[in-house]
């Protein structure tokens, strides 16, 4: 419940000031959020009503339930008020989840049409990449990075290797990302719209964060999400999507959770007492050169993958009435084509 | 011999006075230590226990429980809590009145720090800010900002200070004070965000005790709250924080003490417990290698420190300068902060160490040993904004920082951040991106850079302000010692224009006490008619329940006399019956008889 009210009362995004090209911008429209956090609550009177309303029955609930509290109270009427405060929070939750941004339409997704550009501004964005040093009509992978960039260059220098051109996005807080074959646009200042032109122009991408990834759907670029916290917020809509799951660390124990661990309430529940690990550069390695290899020569799903898609659309219809789960989860059953890398799923 | 009495926040305190208070109780003075809520999150309970053992004139105990404390007043605001509490059923009017001055107080003492906030000097403090507001209920927080903002700073303060004139001496506390009958009253550390050791200065005014505040850290005087009523006596280490009490809390300068930094003198006559080639062994480090130490800072300072630790370490090892590449790391968590650091993974890279282990109990005896061990054969030391960088600066080893967006809240966004980074005097050498960290880190493995001289001429005007070589421990026993020979000065009684304000100031205290909640205004518009409607359901029910038992014990008493009367009225019958039988029998006997002799 803490969770909910807490949601409620985060503030609106300036939709308004978002590039119309950029990736904030496209996960605005197509998904409610509030920019690269893509946490925060919908703007809109009707949100803002819903807000309101979801803290007035909140308040209704608290009120309530003070005076069930007192003991001098008859015992009957104490009950009677519990009920009713119990009443009062369900409408208050039910409000907040009206408040909330949409759950993902993961089925709509997956036949979305793909955005393009202006061709004006799609010749603009070409010239400037070009002036970086991206080569638009070359084979080019699009890097978006959290972690430390060194546990990139063993990947990087696979796809080099390859022919491939990485090209770098996104914030540079992870600093300078310096390495044959790669062009970081990260630390440079550029249009926002220039990030979605080298999307547009990708073979794939490779990501940690969420954000990036739902953009890349919208421009049909096949992803890889590295290090997702959770198995339901990132689940690759598409056939050519791919994730990893970051280790999830209990902070009490020490102990890393299994992956059949995070499909559980209790993980949920317990979140605040969990640490997430990034992943080595072998690791990174092996789930970009699975992506590569299956756009490459088609995919081959091992059992293991598609037993996890199961585990994941199964717990997802189980844990519908948390906040989380029904924002990201199945949509009508459907949470995915895409799949979880293979040195992940065969470890499950 | 003196008597003092020394009011600590809690029993961690300890870790600060240790020492001096040895030195006060062997210079003959009798110390009581009162600690105004217990804390055992880091073993300071041990510590009370080792310090009250250590000396006959030392003892250990608690202030008087606060009908509020500070803890109290958060948690009742705290929205987010699934149950809102039973309501608290007061004993007597006279709690009632109490617990309403206590939020008062509170209520003014957390407005205080949070307008402090909205000074110049704290413009890039943005995080600090937030905190303060975040612990003030959320009806005030406006009126704060527009006061902060507005030229009207000034003037909302004296306001806030008459109302804290206005608020009288906690009962509990002046008979406390009154019993321990010190001749100096120690505090520290008064400026926690609302903290209530305010009562303590003025009951001891009004009694006519001497004050002083002893500044606990070197982040004290301008992360936290206000010096709100101003003690006799202000300790400080150096003339860095003396500039801060008179010119951010406005205490006079003939008022402030610089004593040095009393809990750091154990680090200048320690030496390590082993060699480094043992050290290196029982941390897990190449014996053969240098290695850097990375101390680990506060929640505050650093809630998410590892991924940035990570991309350090990375940094290092993908560096083209061999030395640096190769260099061992050691990983010292801060001790309350210690839980994040079971993410980091420290076997993905070689010579990479963790050490204390994430757990260990900071009262062990080797844990002051293993952490001077680390600094001692540490080639230099890094951190984001850490009390263990001066630590390391005492040691004599290099300091280094990171500037970096993700700490800039802790790092350009506190004022004493830049006591370390100062280019006049500062010990501790910035780098604004990774590069030149490493830049930096190789030239000191070169032997191009000494911190050496940067190092003592730091220790000299931060920690040691009277020469490298006086131990600041004496300096600070000796100042107190002379506060508490001073005479006593005159008890200070409430002025008239607060007792006369005081009766509506009343009315203040118990909107306060109310609006401490921090719920909407709302909430507490329709309380009354909830109130009422609720207590209208229960006297209806008590009603009903009361006909429902005097119907029941009516129909009782009717079921009994019915049954009653059927038993009482059937054994008549049946008495009349036999009554009629016998009768009847003796009837046809006489008959029977009559007939025969007839």
């Amino acid at each position: 419940m803490g969770a909910s009210v807490h949601a409620v009362a985060a503030p609106r995004p300036a939709r308004a000031e978002l590039d119309p090209f950029s990736i904030d911008a496209l996960n605005a429209r197509a998904f409610g959020e509030a920019g690269a956090a893509s946490e925060g609550a919908p703007a809109g009177w009707r949100a803002r009503a819903a807000r309101r309303r979801a803290s007035i029955w909140q308040e209704i609930h608290r009120e309530l339930r003070r005076h069930a509290g007192d003991e001098r109270l008859p015992f009957d009427l104490r009950g009677a008020l519990r009920r009713a405060a119990h009443r009062a929070h369900e409408r208050s939750e039910a409000a907040a989840r009206r408040a909330g941004p949409p759950p993902l339409a993961r089925r709509w997704l997956r036949d979305a049409p793909r955005v393009d550009m202006p061709d004006d501004l799609e010749r603009r964005m070409r010239e400037t990449a070009a002036a970086a040093g991206v080569d638009p009509d070359g084979p080019i992978v699009t890097l978006e990075i959290r972690s430390a960039v060194e546990n990139f260059f063993e990947a990087i220098d696979d796809l080099r290797a390859r022919g491939y051109q990485a090209v770098r996005i996104g914030r540079a807080d992870a600093g300078p990302l310096r390495r044959p074959g790669v062009v970081d646009l990260a630390p440079l200042p550029r249009s926002a719209a220039a990030d979605v032109y080298i999307l547009l122009r990708s073979r794939f991408l490779v990501c940690e964060g969420g954000a990036v990834q739902r953009a890349a759907y919208l421009t049909h670029t096949p992803t890889l999400l590295l290090g997702a916290p959770d198995p339901f917020s990132g689940y690759p809509v598409r056939r050519d999507g791919l994730y990893t799951l970051a280790a999830v660390v209990d902070l009490d124990t020490g102990r890393t959770l299994d992956p059949a661990a995070l499909l559980t309430e209790t993980f949920f529940r317990n979140a605040r007492n969990c640490g997430y690990r990034s992943h080595t550069p072998a690791e990174i390695r092996a789930a970009v050169a699975e992506l590569e290899e299956g756009l490459r020569q088609g995919w081959l799903e091992t059992d293991s993958q598609a037993r996890f898609r199961s585990r994941v659309a199964a717990a997802s219809a189980a844990l519908s009435h948390l906040p989380h789960v029904a924002r990201w989860g199945a949509d009508e059953g459907f949470i995915g084509d895409g799949r979880l890398a293979r040195f992940q799923a065969d470890r499950t | 011999m003196s008597r003092i009495l020394f009011v600590m926040l809690h029993p961690g305190f300890i870790r600060y006075y240790e020492d001096a208070l040895l030195a006060l109780a062997a210079a003959g003075h009798h110390v009581h230590v009162a600690f105004e809520i217990s804390r055992d999150k880091l073993g300071e309970s041990v510590l009370a226990q080792r310090l009250a053992a250590s000396s006959p004139r030392i003892t250990c105990g608690t202030t008087p429980p606060r009908p509020e404390s500070v803890r109290d007043f958060l948690a009742r605001a705290d929205r987010t809590a699934t149950r809102s509490g039973e309501r608290r059923i007061r004993r007597s009017l006279e709690e009632a009145r109490e617990e309403a001055w206590e939020s008062l107080a509170t209520t003014v003492r957390l407005m205080v720090d949070y307008l402090r906030f909205f000074d110049p000097a704290f413009a890039h403090a943005e995080k600090l800010r937030s905190r303060a507001e975040k612990r003030l209920p959320r009806v005030y927080a406006p009126l704060v900002r527009l006061a902060g903002r507005s030229g009207a700073r000034a003037w909302f303060g004296a306001a806030l200070n008459a109302l804290e004139e206005a608020i009288p001496a906690n009962a509990a506390v002046e008979a406390f004070v009154r019993e321990q009958r010190p001749d100096l009253l120690l505090v520290t550390p008064l400026i926690e965000l609302g903290s209530q050791q305010v009562d303590y200065v003025k009951c001891a005014r009004r009694l006519g005790i001497r004050t002083a505040l002893c500044v606990a850290s070197w982040d004290n005087l301008t992360s936290k709250g206000l010096v709100r009523v101003i003690p006799d006596h202000v300790v400080v280490w150096n003339e860095a924080q003396k500039k801060e009490a008179v010119t951010l809390h406005g205490v006079p300068p003939e008022r402030v003490a610089v004593t040095g930094a009393q809990l750091f003198d154990r680090w200048f006559d320690a030496r390590p417990g082993r060699t480094r080639e043992e050290f290196c062994r029982d941390v897990g480090l190449d014996p053969g290698r240098p290695f850097v130490l990375y101390v680990g800072s506060s929640i505050f300072i650093a809630p998410d420190e590892v991924p940035f630790v990570e991309r350090w370490i990375s940094r290092l090892r993908h560096s083209g300068d061999r030395a640096v590449a190769s260099l061992g790391v050691l990983v010292r968590p801060h001790p309350a902060n210690s839980r994040q650091w079971r993410t980091l993974d420290v076997s993905r890279w070689s010579n990479v160490a963790i050490w204390p282990p994430i757990g260990s109990d900071p009262n062990a005896p080797d844990f002051r040993r293993d952490y001077f061990d680390s600094l001692y054969h540490s080639a230099g030391v890094v951190g984001i904004n850490t009390s263990a960088q001066l630590e390391a600066g005492i040691v004599g080893r290099a300091v280094f920082t990171i500037r970096t967006p993700e700490f800039a809240h802790a790092q350009e966004g506190t004022l004493h951040f830049q006591h370390l980074v100062s280019p006049e005097g500062g010990l501790v050498q910035s780098a604004g991106t990774l590069d030149e960290h490493v830049e930096q880190l190789a030239r000191t493995l070169r032997g191009e850079w000494d911190a050496g001289e940067q190092n003592r001429r730091f220790v000299r005007s931060f920690i040691r302000p009277f020469g490298e070589d006086v131990p600041a421990v004496p300096v600070f026993a000796r100042a107190i010692a002379s506060f508490a020979a001073l005479p006593a000065p005159d008890p200070r009684g409430e002025r008239k224009s607060a007792l006369v304000l005081r009766p509506c100031v009343y009315a203040v205290a118990c909107a306060a006490r109310a609006l401490a909640e921090d719920r909407p205004l709302w909430v507490y518009g329709i309380r009354p008619f909830l109130a009422v409607g609720v207590h209208a359901a229960a006297l209806a029910y008590k009603v009903r329940t009361f006909a429902r038992e005097r119907a029941r014990l009516f129909a009782k008493r009717l079921r009994r006399t019915a049954r009653r009367a059927w038993h009482e009225s059937s054994r008549v019958l049946a008495k009349r019956w036999r009554r009629a039988q016998g009768r009847a029998k003796r009837a046809v006997a006489a008959a029977s008889s009559a007939h025969r002799k007839g």
